[in-house]
């Protein structure tokens, strides 16, 4: 167990140090990055001197080694449209796409569960079919434009939310929900086919043989056995949300880094960027290592298989 | 080879009042899409306290739905009982199975009956402990609670033969061996002291000298408790050795029962015979196995003939015309060793019947 752990977590401390490499160099293979980075009417000195004051001047390895060195204590340069360091912006943002993605995440998990259940249960009937529409629905119903029929309703006609910002319990509803609807939909079918699968298994037939209620045989059996498959995919998901949704963010003006994202490539900021992806990434193999310890903790067999 | 173990498993017959369980015209089939699978048409039997009823067939002659469905554990739908009753005797009370509700069945299940599954690694759930899944019927059945629950679950760990007992009880399915699981099915299955149990080919998933193992400790355990024991089978060895009682199925109907001692050393039924004929003995040198000929019928079609009939060597106009009832071999006496054949031809005196049904 130990040995695992450990084994899991020098992989992904390798694997941001491939972050970083891909990081630093994706910037360099678009061409030149002084040209990139300033305004299309700089003059030529300009961008000279630009290019002296970011490095790029420097041989490659020597870069490479700058910025290593800098990364590895946090330090991604400064941010060209904010003028502050890049990486401090990036951590300041991060809380409300953390808040915003756990919202959107425990919405689609309550919801998404106990239909789930209930459709993979009952298959054949209505129950299962608006289990199964609701699967469908959410895996493709753009979000962006359930948001933006949500603000006509709830919040311009009804006047129950704001339309916009961050603040408060009601100013995170909508984005929240709107933003969760594709995991609920991916939420719903995959709960619903594992039940369909693990309700036939043999030891649900023993639960049932020795008189357990059904509500027992599936909170002990059924739903254990369902949550194995539930928490690679809910970890996965969570980590895609932590990289934060540029339409939600935007429409909603939710103050988040998806937002940022958005912002921070269109003005260029190249050390903005290469801050948001590494920490994008960062929080997606931090949630990878996460779910493989759930794992452990669920599945007894797993425990040994270093 | 036929291991005849007369020594074990059978009880001296004492005066038989009722039997715990009758089983009347039980008929079950499946709805498909492919069409409608008659699995199990018009079965009766009966089960007498602390005997063994072994249930012999091949794949798909209905052996395990007929005795799950008594229990509503087959899945429903697209399973379906189209007929039956099934009474369960305990003292003066007696409840019919098939008309239970699903609340009612489940007191019945586990606490009343108990079942031990073919394979032992799927029929246990690997994310639970062993002893937690011991427990759970326990609790479920007001047997104990808390930590009376638990020292009875490794009691029982301990009466099923699995040594270190209080470590084993957290360990998981995976970390067993094969014997060892089924064993801990074994625990689950009296866990709650039941008037039966119903085995379905609990020793099929097993190597051989785990067999013996396996079978002996149910047979010793049903000594003890006084549990009647439904023994699903296909291997007749096996069922020699511990039945007092067999029911032979074919075609999802059971041809031909008696006693243990009167079917292996009389078979009445062509079916039987031939089955009998098609094991390897040893002390004969024979070049080559006798088998029977052709294949099981098709269940997609409602039984209106008898089904092994196209097998049949003895075979004439009527067994393609009419389903054939079951035959009393030894006279109308109603008695738990009556030995009856459901064919038309007689096969103790070569001639064909016409009457004398049960």
């Amino acid at each position: 167990m130990q040995r695992y752990l450990l084994s899991r977590v020098i992989q992904s401390i390798m694997l941001m140090f491939g972050v970083l490499i891909l990081v630093f160099f994706l910037v360099r293979l678009t061409g030149d990055p002084a040209r990139i980075m300033m305004p299309r009417d700089a003059s030529p000195a300009d961008i000279e001197a630009f290019r002296d004051a970011m490095g790029f001047n420097e041989p490659l390895p020597a870069q490479f080694f700058h910025f290593m060195t800098g990364a590895l204590q946090g330090d991604f340069g400064r941010s060209l449209h904010y003028r502050a360091p890049a990486m401090r912006i990036v951590l300041e943002r991060m809380p409300a796409t953390i808040e915003l993605s756990l919202a959107a995440l425990v919405f689609a998990l309550i919801v998404a569960i106990p239909l789930g259940v209930i459709g993979g249960s009952r298959p054949g009937t209505t129950w299962d079919t608006v289990c199964r529409a609701v699967g469908l629905v959410g895996q493709t119903v753009p979000n962006f434009w359930l948001a933006l029929m949500m603000i006509s309703l709830f919040s311009v006609t009804l006047g129950w939310f704001p339309t916009f910002g961050r603040g408060g319990f009601g100013s995170i509803v909508l984005p929240a929900v709107a933003l969760g609807l594709f995991p609920l939909g991916k939420f719903t079918r995959l709960v619903r086919s594992a039940v369909l699968e693990v309700r036939n298994e043999d030891y649900v037939r023993t639960a049932y043989s020795k008189g357990l209620l059904d509500h027992r045989v599936y909170t002990h059996h059924i739903f254990l056995n369902v949550s194995v498959t539930l928490v690679s995919i809910v970890g996965v998901q969570f980590g895609y949300l932590l990289g934060g949704s540029i339409y939600i963010e935007t429409i909603f003006a939710w103050p988040g880094v998806g937002r940022m994202i958005n912002e921070a490539v269109q003005a260029r900021d190249f050390p903005l960027v290469q801050a948001l992806a590494f920490v994008s990434a960062a929080f997606i193999v931090l949630l990878n290592l996460l779910t493989d310890l759930a794992y452990v903790l669920i599945d007894p067999r797993i425990r040994y298989e270093d | 080879m036929m291991r005849r173990r007369k020594t074990q498993g059978h009880t001296p017959h004492p005066p038989r009042s009722e039997p715990i369980l009758s089983v009347k015209d039980l008929s079950v089939r499946f709805n498909t899409v492919d069409g409608v699978v008659h699995a199990v048409n018009s079965i009766s039997f009966d089960l007498y306290r602390g005997e063994t009823l072994g249930v012999v067939g091949e794949s798909g002659s209905g052996k395990s739905v007929s005795m799950l469905s008594l229990l509503r554990l087959i899945p429903e739908p697209p399973g379906e009982i189209t007929s039956g009753s099934a009474i369960l005797r305990s003292g003066d009370e007696s409840v019919d199975l098939i008309s239970l509700s699903w609340k009612q069945m489940n007191r019945v299940r586990g606490r009343r009956v108990g079942f031990v599954f073919q394979d032992p690694l799927s029929s246990l759930n690997p994310l639970i402990s062993v002893g937690k899944q011991i427990r759970e019927i326990i609790e479920r059945h007001n047997i104990a609670r808390g930590s009376a629950a638990k020292r009875r679950s490794v009691d029982l760990l301990k009466q099923v033969g699995i040594s270190d007992a209080d470590n084993r009880y957290h360990s998981y399915p995976h970390e067993f061996s094969g014997g060892m699981r089924q064993r801990v099915m074994i625990a689950i299955a009296i866990a709650c002291n039941p008037e039966l149990v119903i085995a379905d080919e609990p020793t099929t998933a097993l190597d051989v000298t785990i067999q013996a193992q396996i079978i002996d400790l149910l047979m010793k355990l049903k000594r003890e408790m006084g549990i009647s024991v439904i023994w699903i089978s296909h291997d007749l060895g096996v069922v020699a050795g511990i039945a007092d009682r067999v029911m032979v199925m074919y075609g999802g109907t059971a041809v031909e029962t008696g006693t243990a001692e009167t079917v292996y050393r009389h078979p009445r039924h062509p079916y039987t015979v031939g089955l009998l004929g098609a094991i390897p003995k040893l002390h004969q040198d024979n070049k080559r196995l006798v088998n029977i000929k052709g294949t099981p019928p098709s269940v997609y079609s409602a039984l209106r003939q008898c089904p092994f009939a196209p097998r049949c060597p003895w075979s004439f106009d009527l067994c393609t015309q009419q389903r054939p009832p079951l035959f009393a071999l030894d006279g109308n006496a109603v008695s738990d060793s009556r030995h009856t054949s459901a064919c038309w031809y007689d096969l103790e005196h070569n001639t064909r019947r016409t009457e004398g049904a049960v």
